[in-house]
């Protein structure tokens, strides 16, 4: 781990510690909250950017259906003055961890069960304001919807683990919040059945904003959200379409998602290691009858199936699951299991050409490889 | 006969291509000089019509050993000139490599080759009872690589957002020819940095889209579609905050003011009043219960904020009558004079009213006639210019009047470019826009990715 050594907590002095750092060819991890540091690989930065003072709400504006904040705001202060004006973030961004930041969640690019029929982080960013490797400030994308305005660059932040630039704030496109939701919860008799339920309840067009499933207890659940009066007809609907289960209220299915949301509600045991796999949903039971062979312990399903969190053992090497992954058109994550694990093998390899654009891209914001190197590796 | 002006790159070309679809001749090229946007023209050396990827990266081998640029071109209804020629390139036309090359429904994704036409994958998504939402007002001619070359937008953006929001996976030639894809198939995240989203709006000079994966949703249940007539921009503008504040999102949520619906009326008989100052027309859909409650919602909302009169469609008939009111928009206005400026300003959704009331003082103070429509969901207006490009002093007002609308754009927090592009037509702007660190970094990229600078050179920026 780099040592902790800049504070930054204005852009200004952002974009003096990056050319500092530039002239002295210092690498710097930059970091907030810290809670996703068991995401992609270790970097080896020398010293540690600490972004936790840049923190704060610039603007908010319900009408305008945007949020301006600074990157280390706690993801929680953003939810909570959003929920008080029955808004939300629609991506259902994971935590990780009480000390998630808005920042660190653009930065991972991460995505909660609503994303299948949401959309994903990175469609909800409409602009940000960042440091690039010569530290310069740029201002890129803009508070509203649409803007063309050249090359959206700025967009490979969103998902590059704090590689590419420091985001000095950012804004998001909200979205008014649904006024109730209900679960049903069923008993499916095989994967098999699970899928094809899923499949079949994807392409319905109920409000249907969850569709996970867990190995645990063969449990499906298929949360439907909206209003109080078109929620009850739709959960009952599926509740005929299935044949069984039970319809849990408001608040069990509240509590339900937010345990789904983060990491299907796996919880590790030493030995064990988590990978998040995302993949076409059509491919996911191939997928597992594969890391059955590698000793899949158990798994959770979510998107529809488009997500797959599997805990394998920790002696299975990571190479053998991201070829899975491959096999079945899809990407796999490797979640580190503590501080000492350097996660070497976090990310799925690109193919050559890609791994050569993707440097090109490096090349053009941050030529030195000087933020977080090694923590994605290209 | 003209001939093209290079009959060895001629030659070059008909040794990777059949003859039959290399276009030399002068009333061939004539029509591939220019797109949708007025004014701009100029011949290129010739056209070239691949049918597979294949061809298209033989042609941009070519180009590459020969330093000939290339201009990639769909429908060219492009309206900032985006696919408008520059001299000695050849225009790579995609519209023959136009298959829909799977519908996948069980993961809900449509692959297709770029040069297919965007409603023909709206219709094959119907057929299977799913929904492809962005729909740009060309989506009748304009083809999806230009979509996504453009980032470009609709009719439902508020709700369903743009063609970015639906693009899965890219396989993209690179200037040398090289082909690669972005993503995998129905993962839109990927291992690396989003590429995919560079090529979204990089207007054909990062590379040339040879194809597409796009996401389906599902068909919406139900839909209601209202027209609201409205005595006051201000009031017009006020219900759509007020709509947005009662936590309804709209699918669509459209605006004609008085000289656009005039000549709406003149040209669709919609039986629009012609002296009313703004047309809206709002539609929502999803759950059947909810759409009823919303549509409701709207249409008291409407009147509370003194609504001449609000329609509501009772059939599907009468809704694609309505929508047509907002949907022939362009065209009517077309009709009025020989030239005819479509421009493209999104401003912050609690600016439209200001912003409306400031065209029609420009118009006014120039001597010029604009018509503006456009998206009022996501703050982006069209103000058309009516005017003749062979009378030279209005055209000198016209231009005036065009840069005050920038200003004023500006000076409101908005974009000069909301879903058109910047192509040649907005390419002075862009600079102030961005900045100059912005500017540096854009250009290096597409050095990095273009190194010999052949990809539809002088677009975007020089
Ligand atoms: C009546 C009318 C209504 C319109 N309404 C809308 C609207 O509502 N919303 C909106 O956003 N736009 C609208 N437009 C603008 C235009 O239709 C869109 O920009 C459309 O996406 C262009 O598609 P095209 O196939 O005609 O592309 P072209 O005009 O041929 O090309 C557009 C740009 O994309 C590049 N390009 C094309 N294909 C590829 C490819 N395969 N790979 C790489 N680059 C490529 C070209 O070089 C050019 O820069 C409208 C235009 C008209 C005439």
């Amino acid at each position: 781990m780099a040592t902790p050594a800049v504070v930054p907590a204005t852009v200004a002095e952002v974009a003096a510690s990056v050319r500092h750092a530039a002239a002295h060819g210092t690498s710097l991890a930059l970091r907030a909250g810290g809670t996703k540091d068991r995401l992609g690989r270790t970097t080896t930065a020398a010293v540690s950017m600490d972004l936790s003072d840049l923190r704060g709400i610039v603007t908010y504006e319900p009408e305008e259906l945007i949020l301006i904040a600074r990157p280390a705001t706690p993801l929680a202060e953003v939810q909570a003055l959003l929920a008080d004006n029955n808004q939300h973030l629609a991506f259902e961004p994971p935590f990780w961890g009480a000390a998630a930041t808005l920042g660190g969640t653009i930065g991972i690019g991460a995505s909660g069960p609503r994303r299948f029929v949401a959309g994903a982080a990175r469609d909800f960013v409409l602009g940000m304001e960042f440091v690039d490797g010569r530290g310069r400030v740029i201002r890129a994308g803009g508070r509203v919807v649409k803007n063309v305005t050249g090359y959206d660059l700025w967009r490979a932040l969103v998902g590059a683990y704090g590689t590419l630039g420091v985001m000095t704030e950012v804004c998001v496109k909200l979205w008014p919040r649904p006024e109730s939701q209900q679960t049903l919860a069923m008993d499916a008799r095989s994967r098999q059945e699970a899928l094809q339920l899923m499949f079949a309840w994807s392409r319905r067009p109920e409000a249907i904003t969850g569709l996970s499933y867990t190995s645990a207890n063969g449990t499906l659940w298929a949360r439907v959200e909206g209003s109080v009066a078109a929620i009850r007809t739709q959960t009952e609907s599926l509740l005929k379409d299935a044949g069984r289960g039970e319809i849990m209220d408001e608040t069990a299915s509240q509590q339900l998602w937010e345990q789904i949301r983060e990491c299907g509600g796996l919880q590790m045991l030493p030995g064990e290691i988590l990978y998040r796999i995302v993949l076409p949903p059509s491919r996911v039971d191939d997928a597992v009858a594969a890391l059955d062979k590698l000793g899949l312990d158990r798994y959770c399903l979510d998107w529809g199936g488009g997500l797959l969190w599997a805990v394998l053992p920790a002696t299975m090497p990571a190479a053998a699951v991201h070829n899975i992954a491959t096999d079945n058109r899809g990407v796999a994550a490797r979640v580190g299991s503590d501080a000492e694990d350097t996660n070497e093998a976090a990310f799925t390899p690109l193919s050559e050409p890609v791994a050569r654009l993707n440097q090109t891209l490096r090349n053009a914001l941050d030529p030195q490889g000087l933020f977080s190197p090694g923590r994605l590796k290209i | 006969m003209m001939t093209a002006s290079d009959p060895e790159l001629t030659a070059a070309l008909t040794a990777v291509l059949p003859a039959a679809q290399v276009l030399t001749t002068a009333e061939d090229l004539a029509v591939f000089a220019f797109d949708g946007t007025a004014i701009l023209h100029q011949l290129p050396a010739c056209v070239v019509m691949p049918e597979t990827v294949e061809q298209v990266a033989a042609v941009l081998r070519v180009a590459s050993e020969r330093h000939v640029p290339v201009v990639t071109r769909g429908s060219g209804t492009g309206l900032s000139g985006g696919s408008v020629p520059c001299e000695g390139c050849i225009v790579l036309c995609l519209v023959r490599l136009n298959h829909i090359l799977e519908v996948d429904t069980a993961n809900l994704t449509m692959t297709v080759e770029p040069g297919v036409v965007t409603q023909m994958i709206a219709e094959r998504a119907a057929d299977v009872g799913l929904f492809y939402p962005p729909d740009p007002g060309s989506i009748r001619i304009s083809t999806i690589g230009g979509n996504v070359a453009n980032n470009s937008g609709g009719l439902r953006g508020l709700k369903y957002g743009v063609t970015r929001d639906y693009v899965m996976a890219l396989q993209v030639a690179m200037a040398d020819g090289q082909i690669l894809t972005t993503g995998t198939k129905c993962v839109k995240d990927v291992a690396g940095f989003s590429l995919r989203d560079l090529f979204i709006g990089s207007e054909g000079t990062l590379g040339v889209i040879t194809r597409i994966t796009l996401k389906l949703i599902p068909q919406p249940a139900a839909k209601a579609t209202l027209l609201g007539l409205f005595d006051e921009m201000t009031a017009a503008a006020e219900t759509i905050s007020a709509i947005i504040a009662a936590k309804i999102i709209p699918c669509t949520l459209e605006f004609l003011d008085r000289t656009t619906a005039e000549c709406v009326e003149g040209y669709a008989h919609i039986g629009l009043p012609t002296d009313v100052a703004a047309v809206t027309l709002m539609e929502v859909d999803g759950h059947p219960a909810e759409v009823e409650e919303q549509a409701a919602r709207i249409e008291q909302i409407a009147r509370d904020h003194g609504a001449r009169d609000v329609r509501r469609a009772a059939t599907a008939a009468e809704a694609t009558q309505l929508a047509s009111a907002r949907r022939t928009a362009f065209s009517a206005l077309a009709r009025r004079a020989p030239t005819v400026i479509l421009e493209d300003v999104t401003v912050p959704r609690s600016r439209l009213a200001e912003m409306v009331a400031a065209i029609q003082r420009i118009a006014a103070d120039h001597d010029v006639t604009i018509g503006t429509f456009g998206h009022m969901g996501d703050g982006n207006l069209h103000p058309t210019f009516l005017t003749d490009e062979r009378n030279a002093t209005e055209m000198a007002r016209v231009e005036a009047a065009m840069k005050e609308i920038f200003q004023v754009t500006i000076d409101l927090e908005g974009t000069i470019t909301g879903e058109h592009g910047v192509g040649l037509a907005k390419k002075p702007f862009l600079p102030a826009a961005v900045g100059p660190v912005a500017m540096e970094v854009m250009r290096r990229l597409k050095k990095d990715f273009d190194p010999a600078g052949i990809l539809n050179p002088g677009k975007i920026f020089d």
